[in-house]
């Protein structure tokens, strides 16, 4: 008796021809297939992108919302994002204010952007009465070099330098062309939007009215306020044009855009700047192990060992400690060139009230923030945490300076283990926008990464992974600090944040802890870690 | 002809994994949907009605300043035989506890996470408070 098994009898259906044939057709479906998929994977990578890039962390007002929008659109059509932070940083959508003077029927806000913590630009956005989004720059450079620049909108060039003004937080005129005096004192009125509080009434001015205070979110609850640097009578509010525009008359004339618009947007189409600088090719790990070297640095003129050694048994402790790091400068009065001349500890902050030290600066004149350093007990993990990196933001923030030399440096940790880590910001833009989401990645209550949050979610698939292979650590918490500190790292790359973190080796140097995240190319599905800069 | 079938029964399997994924998710997507009716109950309730076996289990990392503190634990409907396969444990469930388990990694090192029942019997008893999904990271 001859079986035949059913699988063979059914190919024996097919000549071999049929199926050669299917075949044909089957492959190039596959590698379609798995193109489409490339596809998504990048546009995945373009829409978060997009998205962060337009992200607020407060309900925005309608207005803003319909700019916003709009951009969007543009945005998914063509992604110039990154073209738009070499030139002018991110723009800080939190700031947007809406000028006072506007045609009838039309409303534009301005919406700053910044570039390593400075004001570059800000861009006006007109919202015509049939919701049309019209847009336009007005950057520093510009207006420092006495260019002049088209202007759909309106915006003079001595308005748009007043505005600026108004984002840097300094209303002082920059010396620049035009006559103030054919300016209408109402351009120099505008109005900043805020969350409205809970007592909110319509006595602000030109604010969306809530009847009822216990109906809280709606409409969305903020409000525009009014402020003014000039006599603006009453009723100028809307009135006339804008102004004279200026032109740009030793330019030429705009290119044809799809849409117009984006003309003076878009700086690689811009005429009226010389071209940007090349990027300088960057070497992440270069910059990596420089960062390591200053923390080495930060490490021994802050004097760290011989505070910790002020501390007896700090490895114990319960309860977090930890010092400042301040350094002293002198600055030469004519050339205004500054000389760091020395470095030095604060005093010991932290008690047993609290599980958690914040350490605070006292600076008095001719000292700055260098850095700080804190313990880590054993009730948690060795390396920095999510609030540590917050915090490194904030004080970077906070002790920023326009001389690299003044600003602070770093913060560092030392464990219970005895492990010694520091992170320091390595690229301020990508740290600021990082910092735009922590509302959405931190939980402040645990100083760790808020639950659900998709940072969260990768730096647990990160320390599962870890973990795992750390099958050579026999004690738990040696193999948990470690899955730990890997993690760290790997959200700090995929993330941007702009940030390297460091540990100290057996030699007593920092080392860069550089983690990139890859996906294989031949199963997109998998995804490793991979440290690099060693 | 035999390079052909080695293509189609490629073919095959990475449908069928594409498939098995594609399913995964959709139970977990629909224990997700319906977490309400868990949210409160022991992880017993849960278990008893999940219409897939679960066979690894990871603790989520600890809360930074409460590293002995379980406060949720990934579910995941594939084991990997080694650390390499990890990718594939994904779509997982991450549920969060009501209270917290005293965190024990040592019971995880034993099984290499394999769902045992030592390991049901860790988690049964355990009250629910959030569920979510964790796809491919």
């Amino acid at each position: 008796m001859v079986f035949i098994k059913p699988k063979l009898m059914c190919l024996r259906i097919f000549s071999v021809k049929t199926i050669n044939n299917l075949f044909l057709l089957i492959i190039p479906f596959c590698v379609f297939l798995s193109c489409i998929k490339t596809d998504f994977k990048q546009e995945a990578k373009d829409d978060n992108q997009i998205e962060t890039f337009l992200k607020l962390d407060k309900p925005a007002p309608p207005e803003l919302s319909l700019i916003t929008k709009d951009l969007r659109r543009q945005l998914y059509k063509r992604n110039f994002i990154a073209n738009f932070i070499q030139w002018h940083g991110a723009p800080q959508w939190e700031k947007a204010i809406k000028l006072k003077k506007t045609n009838p029927g039309y409303i534009t806000l301005a919406i700053p952007t910044f570039k390593n913590d400075e004001l570059t630009a800000f861009f006006a956005a007109t919202i015509t009465p049939n919701n049309n989004v019209l847009f336009e720059m007005h950057r520093v450079s510009a207006i420092k070099s006495h260019l002049k620049e088209y202007s759909y909108i309106g915006i003079n060039s001595v308005v748009s330098n007043f505005y600026l003004s108004v984002f840097s937080g300094n209303k002082i005129l920059l010396n620049s062309p035009g006559n103030n005096n054919m300016v209408d004192p109402c351009e120099y009125c505008w109005y900043e939007w805020e969350l409205c509080p809970p007592q909110f009434s319509k006595t602000l001015k030109d604010t969306t009215i809530v009847n009822n205070a216990s109906i809280p979110h709606d409409p969305p609850p903020h409000c525009w306020i009014e402020y003014c640097d000039s006599e603006c009578e009453p009723g100028g509010d809307g009135n006339g044009g804008g102004g004279g525009g200026g032109g740009c008359p030793t330019c030429p004339p705009p290119p044809q855009c799809d849409d117009p618009f984006w003309y003076s947007f878009v700086p690689e189409e811009d005429p009226c700047d010389p071209p940007p600088p090349p990027p300088i090719p960057i070497d992440t790990c270069e910059t990596a192990h420089l960062t390591a070297q200053k923390m080495d640095s930060l490490y021994i003129n802050g004097k760290v060992d011989s505070m910790l050694n002020t501390m007896p048994g700090w490895q114990s402790l319960t309860f977090e400690k930890g010092f400042p790091i301040y350094k002293t400068y002198t600055q030469n009065q004519s050339t205004g060139a500054v000389t760091i001349t020395g470095y030095h500890p604060g005093a010991v902050q932290g008690n047993a009230a609290s599980a958690s030290v914040y350490i605070t600066f006292t600076i008095p004149a001719g000292t700055r923030a260098a850095g700080q350093t804190h313990i880590h007990t054993d009730s948690g993990f060795a390396a920095p945490s999510a609030g540590d990196i917050y915090s490194l933001i904030e004080n970077h923030n906070s002790f920023n300076s326009s001389n690299a030399a003044l600003r602070y440096e770093g913060t560092i940790v030392a464990a219970f283990n005895n492990s010694k880590y520091a992170i320091a910001i390595t690229d301020p833009t990508k740290a600021a926008l990082f910092y735009s989401k922590k509302s959405q990645y931190l939980n402040t209550a645990t100083a760790d990464w808020k639950n659900n949050s998709e940072i969260l979610l990768s730096a647990l698939s990160a320390f599962n992974d870890y973990y795992d292979k750390y099958t050579n650590y026999s004690d738990t918490v040696v193999r948990t600090d470690r899955a730990f500190e890997m993690s760290q790292a790997a959200v700090l790359t995929e993330y941007n944040s702009g940030i390297t973190l460091c540990k100290r080796d057996v030699s007593g140097h920092f080392k860069p802890i550089v983690i990139d995240t890859r996906t294989d190319p031949a199963d997109s599905t998998k995804k490793t870690y991979i440290q690099k800069c060693l | 002809m035999k390079k052909i079938l080695i293509i189609a029964v490629t073919i095959l399997m990475v449908s069928k994994n594409v498939k098995a994924q594609t399913d995964t998710l959709t139970v977990i997507q629909n224990i997700v949907n319906n977490k309400a009716q868990y949210i409160g109950q022991p992880f017993s309730v849960l278990l008893n009605q999940l219409p897939i076996q679960i066979k690894y289990y990871f603790p989520a990392r600890p809360y930074f300043r409460s590293r002995n503190k379980e406060h949720a634990t990934t579910f995941s409907f594939y084991f990997r035989q080694n650390p390499d396969e990890l990718y594939k444990t994904y779509p997982r469930l991450l549920i969060y506890w009501q209270t917290y388990l005293t965190a024990s990694m040592s019971l995880y090192n034993q099984t290499n996470g394999a769902w045992t029942s030592s390991v049901v019997s860790r988690y049964s008893q355990a009250i629910i408070s959030d569920i979510m999904v964790i796809k491919r990271p």
